[in-house]
């Protein structure tokens, strides 16, 4: 039987390191720096966003068309690029599809990026009371989302969304209520096991309030993977609005909103069928690129996925 | 296993109760009132029909006496009257639910029958290039629009090319449950269904098979000698399912929630499909009912996957 | 008969259908076109609907889905000629009106029999009757307002109607009025409800011999299972959310059909039945306007084209508490100058209608559309009617009213019809150049129906009417007829109106001269006072497969000769 096999190499005091070591932090920077596809993705939302924020812009110096103009007189137009508001088409009462687009963008992303912040905030806070203080704190807050989870999200989005027909902000606020369970739970399993760990016990040994403890010791040690989580939240957002939006029971038109666009595009399939594409495609692009950032945080982040350090 | 399960069902049983609380906040909570709703057909209502009404359903009662009343009620299978179609609710609902359940297992069974050799495959490759492409392929199943996809396979491939039916579950006339003209039907929405889940078991799998492949009791089955393909058989594959059937929890949520625009893109006459046009048309018994069975049916699906965690990874059970 | 609908989609519409199932029900015979024109027995029909019917029982049925599954089971004493709406003869072969107006009689014809051949009689039409008026859920009570004896039999004072009587063994039936009532010979041979009912079946669930006034016939079982027929088929079977079968009725009176078997399948909105008609799932449907071009171009679709008894309007609630000025006669005039309807009827009707511009629609024998207003879109006109009124241009471009209020209002429709909703996004930009800002709202149908019934909460809506043969506007346009659940929701009230309204439905000159004079007087005010922007009839448009022979859809009814139809291989 051969010996135990790659000589350990003795280590002593006086040894020195080949290489400094890394921490966590410059890790996960070093790797996502080599992720080109997460970088990729990065930089093709960053355009989205700006292409969205930029809409008012766009629409009135480059499109020179604003996304409620009508012209009874030019619908269904074929794709052109004179006059260049002209390059998706335009719909059924003569809107130009790319201005709409730009629009519908923002209302997408908003309700995207402003829901998961209500979750974000939403799940912190329960996620740290239940797993911080624990006991009937936390039963309770087992309860609530188990119980969520029981209920299919979506089911709960459309059933509230048919019964009070909630306006936009309203929507976004709901949406923002019903995603957080995912957010919060990973929040309890970490503060349980940080709050064995010595600072926070310095820390309340020397009194300081819970509050304080929760937000400003343990928070900051969980919150990278939180970023993950909202980035994959944003992208479920996003889908569940134009789902909605699409089944009519979302962002309403006028207001334009990739999922509503569909709603009427399908109507005109064999007359225009560029009205059906982009919208989706647009979805499928920004939630894609959500989903590869989210994945790429994770494994930045993930001290099990090798850098560099062999 | 039987305590296990026993244990499981115990716990379960909050849970139940609490979304019994939700359904019911949702309607009472709603801002039509359901009287008005009920008596919206008649036209020579007065006030005091309205109120007698009112007392007959119990509504005057204050609420925690009105949910007591409703659950009773629930305990009897008695989940009221549609107030669109004036029949039981939950007569409506267990017409509806076979049609939903084919397509839940049917796609249940396509996930795994392509994901999981699809996962081996790509367990098997290494390499920058196929670690990329896996990694966008699994995140683009999450990624497209279900009810896009539908649509676009509707109306290319069903109307367009005439290569499938445009929905329904069978082609008029045809009456069969287990047959090609169903198993024809099926298709469109299984295939639009399960692109989330078969996208994402490759890549679940190829992690757990990489790094189980290099544990230490994989190492000692090969210097055991048995060959390659029975040490990936037997041991890889038993312990990289772990994650598999923990991923059936999201995949089974993914078939109620996307039932809901899968059925309505398709035709399909199922319980996503009523539900829909029962809060469309603020049917409260109804939506009552069906969320209410919908979450018995996703508790006792969670509870079949821990059943299988459990039989999967003895660990669990101990716990 | 006034029914309120929305054009939504085609509910029924009877096509023949050839099955493009593989395994093929109809046998390949020769297909040479030899004896070409031979009615060759056998097939099946396929229709199309958007929606479950809700019940198979005329007597509650409030909406299209339901009525157009027991219209083929449960039939009249008489029916709209379909091409000119003429009253006909149906089950009753003779209908006599006495001088006087008072009295109105039925003759059956001969040897009528149910589909299990028990016999047809005046009793089933009294049953019918009277349990119109004791259900509390029908719309349809106010037919026999003018009948003896109904309101007593309604609150349990009689045990019968005693205005109806039958006699000479059930084949004549005589109905006594309290006032002369027009359109009787029009409106009371369904028995109040448009379709009649077996008795006999019905009895035993609910007896109508009776003084009690809390029982009726509204949640008994049959509503959902019709037990036999009149009409050319008989109800087989029900699947909730696929589709409602039917089979031929060999004992139908006006000779047995040769389709055997009729299907109405269940899609879930317009396109999808569309995307069936056009895949051949189906044989025959309606299609909206802007499907026209793209369905016409299927080889094997035959067309049909006719014009249509509704019509489609945006409604002013005189009574909005939100928007005072639309008590106003010339602000309404000058929304209606102030929206380009010729650009609604080239562009989102694509030219398949007729503009309108008062209530009777083109294809009723009440249309005159002499000394009516065309409205021509006009701005200029709108703004300065506007000013007139009292309305003085704010610094944002919005009109500010007497009150200093900014002029915004709401204007609602439903979603799920996609002209109404293009209309209102289209009437949005319109009315924002002439000063009047719009907030648009999309909603459920019920829903929409709910928020407009008469009160004080809603401003503007997009609507239809769609109507019986008999012009009798009174339901929509007399002012006693603002209660809830009534159909002037508007708030209008014009004295001059009521009394026409009146003349036309109570006489004492039932001519047909007399009627559309006060039809006119009722016209001419509607067009001035504008209580809605009428916009326009649109054509009843539907396609049929080439293989259906003998099929002769019209505008007053699709389906009057459908036992003659045949599929033709």
């Amino acid at each position: 039987m051969a010996t135990t096999t790659t000589a350990i190499k003795a280590t002593t005091a006086t040894d020195v390191l080949v290489r400094p070591s890394r921490s966590l932090w410059s890790n996960a920077w070093w790797k996502l720096r080599h992720d080109r596809l997460t970088l990729a993705a990065f930089v093709v939302l960053c355009l989205l966003a700006l292409l969205a924020a930029a809409a008012d812009l766009l629409a009135d110096n480059v499109f020179q068309y604003s996304f409620a103009k009508q012209d009874l007189l030019h619908t269904y137009e074929k794709p052109a690029l004179d006059p260049i508001a002209y390059l998706l088409g335009t719909d059924e009462i003569g809107r130009s599809q790319v201005v709409r687009l730009l629009y519908g963008g923002r209302v997408s992303l908003a309700v995207g990026f402003v829901a998961a912040l209500v979750n974000l905030t939403i799940g912190v806070v329960l996620g740290l009371s239940a797993g911080y203080f624990r006991g009937v704190v936390d039963d309770l807050f087992t309860w609530f989302v188990t119980t969520l989870q029981s209920i299919p999200t979506l089911f709960l989005l459309l059933i509230i969304g048919a019964i009070w027909e909630p306006g936009p902000v309203q929507l976004t606020i709901i949406i923002g209520a019903l995603f957080w369970t995912g957010i919060s739970l990973y929040c309890r399993g970490q503060t349980f096991s940080l709050r064995e760990r010595e600072f926070v016990i310095a820390a309340r040994t020397i009194g300081a309030r819970d509050r304080r403890i929760m937000f400003n010791h343990i928070l900051p040690n969980i919150l990278p993977l939180i970023f993950v989580l909202a980035a994959i939240d944003v992208g479920g957002i996003i889908l569940a609005e134009s789902a909605l939006s699409f089944l009519g029971l979302g962002i309403l038109p006028p207001t334009p909103s990739w999922g509503n666009m569909l709603t009427g595009a399908t109507n005109y399939f064999v007359r225009a069928p560029w009205l059906v594409y982009p919208p989706g495609a647009m979805i499928f692009l920004t939630v894609l690129c959500l989903y590869l950032i989210g994945d790429g945080l994770r494994d930045a982040l993930d001290p099990r996925v090798k850098g560099r350090e062999g | 296993m039987g305590r296990f399960v026993a244990r499981r069902l115990v716990q379960a049983i909050p849970t139940f109760f609490g979304v019994l609380v939700l359904t019911f906040l949702l309607s009472r909570l709603s801002p039509s009132d359901p009287v008005q709703l009920m008596l919206a057909g008649n036209t020579e209502v007065t006030s005091e029909d309205r109120e007698g009404l009112r007392r007959a359903l119990g509504l005057d009662q204050p609420l925690p006496v009105q949910f007591f009343v409703w659950v009773w009620q629930l305990a009897h299978l008695d989940f009221g009257q549609s107030i669109y179609y004036h029949r039981p609710a939950l007569q409506l609902i267990l017409e509806r639910i076979p049609n939903s359940l084919q397509i839940s297992l049917a796609a249940l069974v396509v996930t795994v029958a392509v994901g999981v050799p699809l996962g081996v495959v790509a367990a098997l490759r290494r390499g920058r290039a196929e670690d990329h492409f896996i990694r966008v392929f699994s995140v683009a199943g999450h990624a497209i629009p279900q009810f896009w996809l539908g649509l676009i396979f509707v109306l290319t491939l069903a109307v367009q090319l005439r290569w499938f039916p445009i929905g329904s579950m069978n082609a008029v006339g045809v009456d069969c449950g287990l047959c090609w003209d169903r198993f024809v039907h099926l298709l469109g929405p299984v295939l639009v269904i399960s692109i989330a889940g078969i996208a994402n078991l490759p890549r679940i799998l190829r992690t757990e098979v990489l790094e189980v492949i290099s544990q230490d009791y994989v190492r000692t089955a090969r210097s055991k000698g048995l060959g390659e393909p029975m040490v990936v058989a037997v041991h890889v594959l038993r312990n990289a399912l772990i994650p598999v059937v923990t991923s059936f929890g999201t995949i089974l949520l993914v078939f109620f929630s996307g039932s809901l625009i899968i059925e309505r893109v398709f035709n399909w006459p199922g319980l996503g499909r009523l539900t829909f046009e029962a809060a469309v048309s603020k049917d409260y018994p109804v939506v009552q009912a069906s969320v209410v069975i919908s979450s018995v049916l996703l508790i006792l699906s969670y509870l079949l996957r821990d059943i299988a965690y459990a039989w999967v990874d003895p660990r669990i059970k101990v716990r | 008969m006034r029914r309120f609908s929305a054009i939504l989609g085609v509910a029924l519409m009877v096509a023949v259908s050839c099955t493009q199932a593989p395994t093929g029900t109809i046998p390949s015979g020769s297909s040479a076109a030899s004896a070409a024109e031979q009615p060759q027995p056998g097939g099946r029909l396929v229709l199309s609907a958007t929606g479950d019917p809700k019940t198979m029982q005329p007597v509650i049925s409030t909406d299209t889905q339901s009525s157009a599954i027991w219209q083929w089971f449960y039939l009249g004493l008489t029916r709209a000629n379909s091409k000119t709406g003429q009253t006909e003869g149906n089950l009753a072969e003779k209908i006599e009106l006495s001088k006087d107006g008072l009295t109105l009689t039925y003759t059956l014809r001969d040897n009528l029999v149910w589909s299990d051949g028990s016999p047809f009689t005046g009793d089933d039409y009294k049953y019918t009757a009277e349990a119109v008026m004791r259900s509390k859920k029908t719309t349809r009570q106010s037919t026999f307002a003018n009948v003896v004896g109904a309101q007593d039999y309604k609150e349990g004072k009689a045990d019968e109607i005693k205005g109806i009587q039958v006699s000479n063994g059930g084949k004549t039936i005589t109905i006594q009025f309290t006032k002369v009532f027009c359109p009787a010979t029009a409106a009371m041979g369904g028995a109040g409800a448009g379709g009649i009912l077996p008795s006999k079946f019905f009895k035993p669930k609910w007896d109508n011999k009776s003084t009690d006034a809390t029982k009726n016939i509204d949640d008994v079982d049959l509503n959902m299972n019709p037990p036999v027929s009149m009409g050319p088929f008989v109800f087989k079977e029900f699947k909730p959310g696929v589709q409602v079968t039917m089979t031929k009725n060999d004992k139908y009176f006006r000779g047995a059909p040769l389709i055997d078997e009729l299907v109405v399948k269940v899609y879930a909105d317009a396109t999808a039945v569309k995307n069936a008609l056009v895949t051949g799932e189906v044989t025959y449907a309606g299609v909206e306007a802007k499907d026209y071009d793209e369905v016409s171009k299927v080889d094997a679709l035959k067309g049909y084209r006719y014009k249509s008894s509704s019509y489609n309007y945006i409604g002013w609630n005189a009574k909005a508490a939100k928007a005072p000025w639309l008590a106003n006669k010339d602000v309404r005039q000058a929304l209606w100058y102030g929206i380009n309807v010729d650009a609604i009827m080239k562009k989102i009707v694509f030219g398949l209608g007729t503009q309108v511009y008062a209530h009777n629609p083109p294809v009723s024998w009440a249309y005159d559309p002499t000394g009516l207003t065309q409205y021509t879109y006009d701005v200029a006109k709108a703004k300065s009617l506007l000013e007139k009124a009292g309305a003085k241009m704010g610094p944002d471009g919005i009109y500010r009213w007497t009150d200093g209020q900014p002029m915004k209002m709401r204007i609602e429709t439903n979603q799920g019809n996609n002209a109404r909703e293009t209309i209102l996004q289209f009437a949005q930009d319109q009315y924002k150049q002439i000063g009047i800002q719009i907030d648009p709202l999309l909603e459920s149908f019920n829903a929409l129906l709910d928020r407009t019934d008469p009160g004080t909460d809603f401003e503007g809506f997009i609507l239809g009417w769609s109507l019986g043969a008999d012009p009798d506007p009174f339901s929509i346009w007399h002012s006693s007829q603002q209660g809830k659940g009534q159909f002037n929701n508007v708030g209008y009230v014009n004295p001059a109106v009521d009394k026409a309204l009146e003349d036309n439905r109570n006489g004492p000159d039932c001519s047909q001269d007399a009627r559309k004079k006060a039809n006119h007087t009722v016209d001419l005010a509607l067009n001035q006072d504008a209580p809605y922007t009428f916009l326009y009839s649109q054509d009843t448009l539907a396609f049929a497969s080439k293989q259906l022979q003998n099929f002769d859809p019209n505008t007053y009814s699709t389906i009057w000769n459908a036992e003659k139809w045949w599929l033709k291989k």
